[in-house]
């Protein structure tokens, strides 16, 4: 998880680095801290870092995670000649590596050559059929592939054994998202939900989803989860601020016009009191747009 | 300071260990403030934490010192004098000041604090996929450290 503080480190070691000045290998560890992916600028930069042999010798022990993070940037970035350099001193100081082997899988992987890469993973699963990375690294390349119903498969195969694994859990419910199952992707998020309760975004995520399905009822309980999502994010999510509105006037929408049962308007006009705030602090230019759009929306709903 | 609460207890050995206490104050001070350097608030925060445990020390030995006075006079010891439970609440209190301020700030916990809540999930970098567009804008990257 990334939070707040964190992040704004980040985006001012980013700029440290990327104008030239800044610790690299500072912005290296927090990137391999929080696993973002800057691939671009991890690769030049970590590049830039391990050429430079006095540099590299201060780096200690970390050399060797660094070399391991530069090859994977490196290849997402299709730099291959590169990412094989990196490979090639992680096999020389570790001959007999599984975690190198993996590497060398993604290599040709990034290169397309799915049948090696797929030979080399079997070769490994089958001295360690235990190792999750490697089942995950799988599962990646039945995804690059096309095949999104085999990752799907394998994934829910995986999540047979490895059921506490979330990020597993995520990576299904992206995959239901795409191939149009809501319903399965639903039960994945209530998963994550369960697991990180008070992840803010996990929530949002579901309310998303519920909000897509539509329906009275899923439009109700996305309603719920937006608000939490509003509770856990401090009222700084703007996602969730727009989605209690979106939601509102979908329900005014579906349950047409008539009906004796009335929804509160109280959470809306206050969802919508705190973006004409937020905009006001950070976007001054537009607050007379939210405004109009905000007003006609509440109108809609109290009509 | 905290000394004037010291009765004559053993006149006797009195005044030499007073000044041996002023003493260890005094170069408990002259370190911190000169090891410390720019950190003074940390470097003050740290000598009160010393001059509550010797307080607590003081506490102690006038304990002993009193024990010995009983001793003599033949009475039963029943409770340490009022001023020992004074020194040791003034210990307790300094002590407790310098280990909540010593060690620096605290960190926010709350999911929904302002510094903590979680802006972006972490990138599925296990599932990371690498047949994107990036791959028709790979930058110029070169390797120089296989031959050094």
């Amino acid at each position: 998880m990334v939070g707040a503080t964190e992040e704004m480190e980040l985006q001012k070691l980013e700029r440290d680095v990327e104008g030239g000045g800044g610790d690299v290998a500072q912005y290296l560890a927090l990137v391999r801290k929080l696993r973002v992916r800057r691939s671009s600028t991890v690769a030049r930069h970590g590049l830039a870092l391990l050429n430079n042999s006095s540099a590299r010798s201060k780096l200690g022990a970390d050399v060797w995670t660094i070399y391991e993070q530069v090859a994977i940037a490196a290849m997402d970035c299709h730099a291959l000649e590169a990412a094989k350099e990196c490979i090639g001193a992680l096999r020389t100081k570790f001959p007999e590596s599984m975690r190198v082997a993996r590497l060398e899988g993604m290599w040709w992987e990034a290169k397309g050559a799915w049948q090696q890469a797929e030979s080399l993973y079997s070769d490994l699963l089958a001295d360690n059929p235990s190792d999750s990375a490697l089942h995950k690294r799988r599962i990646a390349m039945a995804k690059a592939q096309g095949n999104l119903i085999g990752a799907v498969e394998a994934t829910n195969k995986y999540l047979e054994t490895f059921m506490a694994d979330h990020d597993a859990w995520r990576e299904l419910a992206d995959m239901y998202i795409l191939l149009q199952m809501y319903k399965q992707a639903a039960f994945c998020f209530e998963e994550l939900i369960l697991s990180q309760p008070t992840n803010a975004l996990y929530h949002l995520g579901y309310a998303e989803l519920l909000y897509t399905m539509g329906g009275l009822d899923n439009l109700r309980a996305a309603r719920k989860y937006y608000a939490a999502a509003i509770e856990m994010s401090g009222g700084q999510n703007m996602r969730a601020l727009f989605g209690i509105c979106m939601c509102g006037t979908a329900i005014t929408q579906t349950k047409g016009r008539g009906r004796d049962e009335k929804d509160s308007v109280d959470l809306l006009s206050l969802a919508g009191s705190v973006i004409v705030k937020q905009y006001k602090e950070k976007c001054p230019n537009k607050v007379d747009l939210i405004t109009s759009i905000l007003d006609k929306q509440l109108v809609a709903n109290i009509a | 300071m905290v000394l004037g609460f010291m009765k004559p207890i053993n006149s006797k050995f009195k005044a030499n260990w007073i000044f041996l206490f002023y003493k260890a104050i005094e170069v408990a001070f002259k370190l911190i403030f000169l090891r410390s350097g720019g950190r003074e608030m940390a470097g003050a925060d740290m000598a009160v934490g010393i001059l509550g445990a010797l307080v607590l020390a003081h506490a102690a030995y006038i304990t002993i010192l009193y024990r010995g006075d009983l001793k003599i006079k033949e009475e039963e010891f029943v409770r340490p004098p009022i001023q020992v439970w004074i020194e040791v609440l003034i210990s307790l209190v300094l002590c407790l000041w310098a280990a909540l301020r010593v060690p620096g700030t605290f960190l926010p916990i709350l999911p929904d604090s302002k510094e903590n809540r979680v802006v972006a999930l972490p990138a599925n970098l296990d599932f990371m996929t690498f047949n994107h567009r990036g791959k028709l804008f790979a930058p110029e990257l070169e390797a120089k450290f296989t031959k050094s």
